[in-house]
């Protein structure tokens, strides 16, 4: 990959699912992953050229819990998502330039450039927005999910969250509610052990945040953040019990974002030690791997596509750069549908 | 030290003038040049300037006649002293400081302009500064009083605090009524016995009445309507009154049904300019409402947009607006067509003179059940006449006659109305 | 015509529309088996089945956050918030989640959710059931707020509600359940959202009032027609987006106006409805704008505080007559 570096010490692990990956699997995933990387790493620099407006809640590291959700859903499955969302919705399958286009708040952008970082949607993907408010997302993921109820199809929604909105009182309502009401809502939570800047263990009595998923009486599951295919195989679990109309799962990934809670936090809540740890683990680096180990593919198709994404993800980020304001008055538009 | 302001020698032949109005207050403070008040001659009007700065006590009252190098006004270096030397020169003068109506030597309409509630914000020096505050007056008042041309100075508020309120002005004895009224005169015959001049309404309507008469080639044309199946429906709605809200007049009927023949007949609905003939796209009713001294024609707007009963409400409004001389610009301009009903005075045809520059005015005169021929027989019907002054510039006698007979038809068969109500 | 309460005539309005389209929904606490903690809803459950009516938990903030999500996913639900005092839970999902969809996202999202809630002042229920908050939800762009008098009202305008593909907040008064009146039968009969409705002609002052305050103002005016005052009643009907052309033309009319209200002064929707005339209508205001409110204090229990600290119609009147001094 262009844009990142190596880790310094490389932690083998065992994944859970070795056989059964296929070769189109192993590209896809790896594929999705590589591009929210690039974004990631591309819009880090182009913050730090001071080219970027406002803030950067990087994704850098969290790429396997985006991929391996919603690579078991469906186009009419419904995500809903959160501040730090790039990864989400384009896991989802939200179209690059449109979406870096509204990243930098342009007016070709997928919201017009209304939303910014924190905001985009499109609904035919079924791409529910993602929210300024810690935790507010969740409360309504259960509305996009009672729809499937009352239309009678077992159509899914996931709703992420990090470990902070696990302690903001809409994810109990919600996590009551979707479970009383069985809903077809999967709760996954990105556990990257800071809440902005605070660590999960001073904010919490448990260790792990499924374990709340016992006292609302549903399934509360642990997976590796860092291991796409153990996250996709948590996750074709949970999908699979919600389509069956057995209710939601909280599941639980552990991650790690390698950025701050926004670019510029420097992060002097955390040790550089934990930080390489955690970089050691890298997903994709694992994912790549195996794919050469397994021999899925050559070492030459993953550097071409590796220089391939790179190039447009630049290209994308270059239209975004290009592409022109809202018209300010346009400000006045849409406040009221008709 | 103090500079005097004193009435300008204008001409050879001036020995004196009339006091129009002041545009600066007591106490305000004015620059070098800046316009102080205007005064009129027999000849021109004229405003005086400052020739110094300072602050100005008024001295000249308005409306009252002055004399060549009388004293008008002074600056005085401090507000303070301005401010005390007019409220001493209030204390000297007696109560009486306005000269009587027949006295009135300022032409009407006068000629200045006259703060208006949008200009009164860019000249709020338009207000009054008394004692060491301003006059307490309601902003609907403020209004009223610019727009009939009283002065506030010279009202005692009955609000609270001492307010000027809208009913101090209106109760007040130098109320005008609106500058431009469109009128019709009905004429009277008068004996010669006293000599008085004309109050300023009265020489605005003989003014217009000589130029319309002079101005267009009108002529009357008449017919008759059976008002039957009109008193029939009208005593229904009458029946309705309290469903509805309001008692639906003929006044009212006429109206609908002339707005209808309106639509249909637009090139009525026109005027001449010249050699130009101008259309009109709004259906703009004036109805000649008598008042004290005079006739009125305030304007119902867009006749033919309105339901009956938001017609009778408006017509109510209208009519008291007009009888407590409160119609302002508005309600008097913008007319297209006029309407005047003699059957309110006993009268049946006459040949209404053209509210200018309309081209036409329908008169209706009162409903008398008179034995009329049905299916060859002798029958008691209400019968009104209907009198159609129009501009035969115009309007030919054949359009008239149209007009005449189409009207007849709406009133003589109202479901008609209804089947093009939209 | 059939006489109905404000109460059936809400229920009425409900079913009318749940039967005329499948997607609407009414969430809510006890709204189900229990036909509604105060009756609001009986019947509704036994005609379209426990998906469509069903009971929540004690959860205000998912339970508009459900009605957040259906709504943006097809459906036209109405979520109860029993009482406006409990807006303090669920602002978050009501004023950032369902004002703004449609905006941020550049309509890319219709919101037609409706949150139907109570104004409980004047019924003894305490300081945390009494409350009028109306202006809180005002101040959002985003979103429609009602607050019908009558159940003439009550009923076209949960209609209308229903049918708006924006949130609308409807707000009902519980001390107005049991008023009655003669109301038209068809089914469609809407009243209009944005349109005040003027209660009584009159003539010499305009009192716009909202709420429980509607029938104390048309009290009030009977009193005053005996002495030969004649004032013009007002109701907005709908709070925001405020039908200010209406009381314009009114106080063009009269030169003065009160507002009558049981929220609070200060901020309230009578300082909107006075800031909206000194604009517009400043050149025809013969006195300044009046406000008649509770006084700035939370609401006691109690028969006797409630009686001293709210406008009645007697207190209306002699505010009248001092304003027309």
């Amino acid at each position: 990959m262009a844009s990142i570096k190596k880790p310094t010490s490389e932690k083998v692990l065992k994944s859970t699912l070795t056989a059964g990956l296929s070769a189109q699997e192993g590209l896809d995933l790896y594929t999705r992953m590589l591009e929210i990387r690039e974004c990631e790493a591309q819009l880090n620099s182009v913050f730090a050229k001071n080219l970027f407006p406002g803030y950067i809640h990087s994704y850098l590291g969290q790429e396997a819990c985006a991929v391996g959700v919603c690579s078991v859903l469906r186009t009419d499955d419904y995500i809903v998502s959160t501040h730090r969302g790039r990864g989400h919705y384009l896991a989802k399958g939200m179209a690059l330039v449109p979406m870096m286009c509204e990243m930098f708040g342009k007016a070709n952008g997928i919201c017009g450039g209304r939303g910014g970082e924190m905001h985009a949607a499109d609904p035919a993907l079924g791409i529910l927005g993602g929210n300024g408010i810690v935790g507010g997302g969740i409360p309504y993921a259960t509305g996009a999910a009672y729809s499937a109820v009352l239309d009678g199809i077992d159509r899914v929604c996931v709703v992420f969250f990090g470990e902070g909105a696990s302690n903001q009182g809409s994810f109990h309502e919600a996590l009551n509610l979707a479970s009383a009401w069985s809903l077809p809502l999967v709760f996954v939570c990105e556990n990257n052990l800071y809440a902005e800047m605070t660590p999960f263990k001073d904010s919490v009595r448990v260790v792990d945040v499924s374990a709340r998923a016992h006292g609302y009486g549903i399934p509360g599951v642990i997976a590796d953040g860092t291991d796409v295919l153990a996250v996709k195989e948590a996750a074709t679990a949970a999908v699979d019990r919600a389509r069956a109309g057995q209710g939601p799962t909280l599941l639980e990934l552990k991650t790690y974002r390698y950025g701050g809670h926004f670019q510029g936090d420097p992060c002097n809540y955390r040790t550089r030690e934990e930080e390489q740890e955690w970089q050691s683990r890298d997903a994709i680096f694992r994912l790549r791997r195996q794919i050469l180990a397994q021999g899925l593919q050559k070492e030459a198709t993953l550097e071409d596509l590796e220089l391939r994404m790179a190039a447009t993800v630049a290209e994308a980020i270059q239209v975004a750069l290009d592409s022109p304001d809202p018209e300010p008055s346009s400000a006045l538009l849409n406040v009221y549908a008709d | 030290m103090i500079q005097t302001i004193f009435i300008p020698k204008l001409g050879l032949t001036m020995e004196d003038a009339t006091v129009i109005e002041w545009q600066v207050a007591d106490g305000e403070y004015v620059t070098k040049g800046q316009q102080l008040l205007t005064i009129e001659t027999d000849k021109i009007m004229f405003d005086i300037e400052a020739e110094a700065e300072g602050f100005l006590r008024r001295v000249a009252l308005p409306n009252a006649r002055v004399l060549v190098g009388e004293l008008a006004g002074e600056l005085y270096p401090s507000q303070q002293a301005a401010i005390e030397a007019a409220r001493a020169l209030k204390g000297v003068i007696s109560e009486d400081t306005n000269p009587s109506s027949s006295d009135a030597t300022a032409p009407y309409p006068p000629a200045s302009p006259e703060p208006t509630s949008s200009n009164l914000l860019a000249h709020p020096a338009k207000l009054s500064v008394e004692g060491n505050g301003r006059i307490l007056v309601s902003p609907a008042a403020r209004v009223l009083a610019a727009e009939s041309q009283v002065d506030l100075q010279s009202i005692r508020g009955s609000g609270p605090g001492g307010v000027i309120l809208l009913r101090d002005i209106q109760a007040s004895p130098q109320k005008l009524p609106p500058k431009v009224s469109p009128l019709i005169l009905n004429v009277d015959s008068a004996t010669a016995s006293s000599r008085k001049p004309m109050t300023p309404m009265r020489r605005a309507i003989s003014q217009r009445m000589m130029a319309s008469l002079s101005k267009t080639a009108q002529m009357t044309g008449f017919g008759r309507i059976d008002m039957g199946e009109v008193q029939v429906w009208r005593e229904s709605l009458v029946a309705q009154e309290a469903q509805l809200g309001v008692r639906i007049t003929y006044t009212d009927i006429v109206l609908k049904a002339v707005a209808f023949v309106l639509q249909d007949m637009p090139e009525i609905n026109a005027y001449v300019d010249g050699d130009d003939i101008v259309s009109l796209s709004q259906i703009n009713l004036g109805l000649a409402v008598s008042v004290e001294g005079g006739l009125v024609v305030p304007v119902i707007r867009h006749v033919n947009r309105l339901s009956l009963v938001e017609l009778a409400h408006k017509r109510i409004e209208l009519i008291e607006k007009a009888r407590n001389n409160r119609l302002g610009q508005e309600d008097v301009t913008g007319g297209s067509f006029t309407l005047s009903n003699f059957g309110s005075y006993g009268g049946d045809f006459e040949t209404p003179i053209l509210n200018t520059p309309q081209s036409a005015l329908l008169g209706i005169g009162q409903i008398t059940l008179e034995a009329a021929v049905r299916n060859g027989q002798v029958v008691a019907r209400p019968l009104m006449w209907m009198s159609l002054t129009f501009d035969h510039r115009l309007i030919d006698g054949a359009m008239a006659g149209r007009f005449r007979a189409r009207l007849r038809e709406l009133l003589e068969q109202p479901a008609g109305m209804l089947a093009h109500l939209r | 015509m059939t006489s109905k309460t404000y109460c059936w005539a809400l229920i009425d309005a409900m079913r009318e529309e749940m039967e005329r389209d499948p997607n609407v929904f009414l969430i809510g606490e006890d709204v189900g088996p229990a036909g509604g903690a105060f009756g609001g809803s009986r019947g509704l459950l036994k005609a379209f089945g426990p998906l469509r009516v069903r009971d929540t938990p004690i959860s205000e903030e998912v339970i508009v956050g459900l009605g957040v999500g259906a709504a943006m996913t097809g459906k036209r639900p109405i979520v109860e918030v029993m009482f406006i005092d409990f807006f303090g839970i669920c602002l978050d999902q009501i004023a950032n989640q369902a004002a703004k969809m449609h905006y941020l996202y550049n309509g890319s999202f219709k919101m037609p959710l409706v949150i139907r809630t109570m104004v409980a002042a004047e019924m003894g229920i305490g300081p945390h059931h009494s409350q009028s908050l109306e202006a809180w939800v005002g101040h959002v762009p985003g979103l429609k707020v009602v607050m019908p008098s009558t159940p003439r009202d009550a009923k076209g305008l949960m209609k209308s509600a229903i049918r708006d593909n924006n949130p609308v907040i409807f707000i009902e008064h519980l001390g107005l359940h049991r008023m009655k009146e003669e109301i038209p039968d068809g089914k469609e009969i809407l009243i209009p959202i944005g349109k005040a409705d003027v209660k009584r002609i009159g003539r010499d002052l305009t009192v716009v009032a909202t709420g429980l305050m509607v029938g104390k103002a048309l009290l009030a005016a009977e009193q005053l027609a005996l002495e030969s005052i004649e004032i013009e009643v007002i109701d907005p009907r709908t709070i925001s987006p405020l039908d200010i052309d209406t009381i314009l033309t009114s106080v063009r009319k009269t030169h003065r106006a009160l507002v009558v209200s049981s929220a609070h002064k200060p901020f309230g929707f009578g300082s909107e409805v006075s800031a909206e005339l000194m604009e517009h209508a400043f050149f025809h205001l013969d006195a300044p704008v009046g406000r008649l409110t509770p006084p700035f204090t939370p609401q006691p229990f109690g028969k006797g505080f409630e009686k001293f600290l709210h406008p009645d119609a007697d207190r209306i009147a002699a505010k009248v007559r001092e304003m027309l001094r």
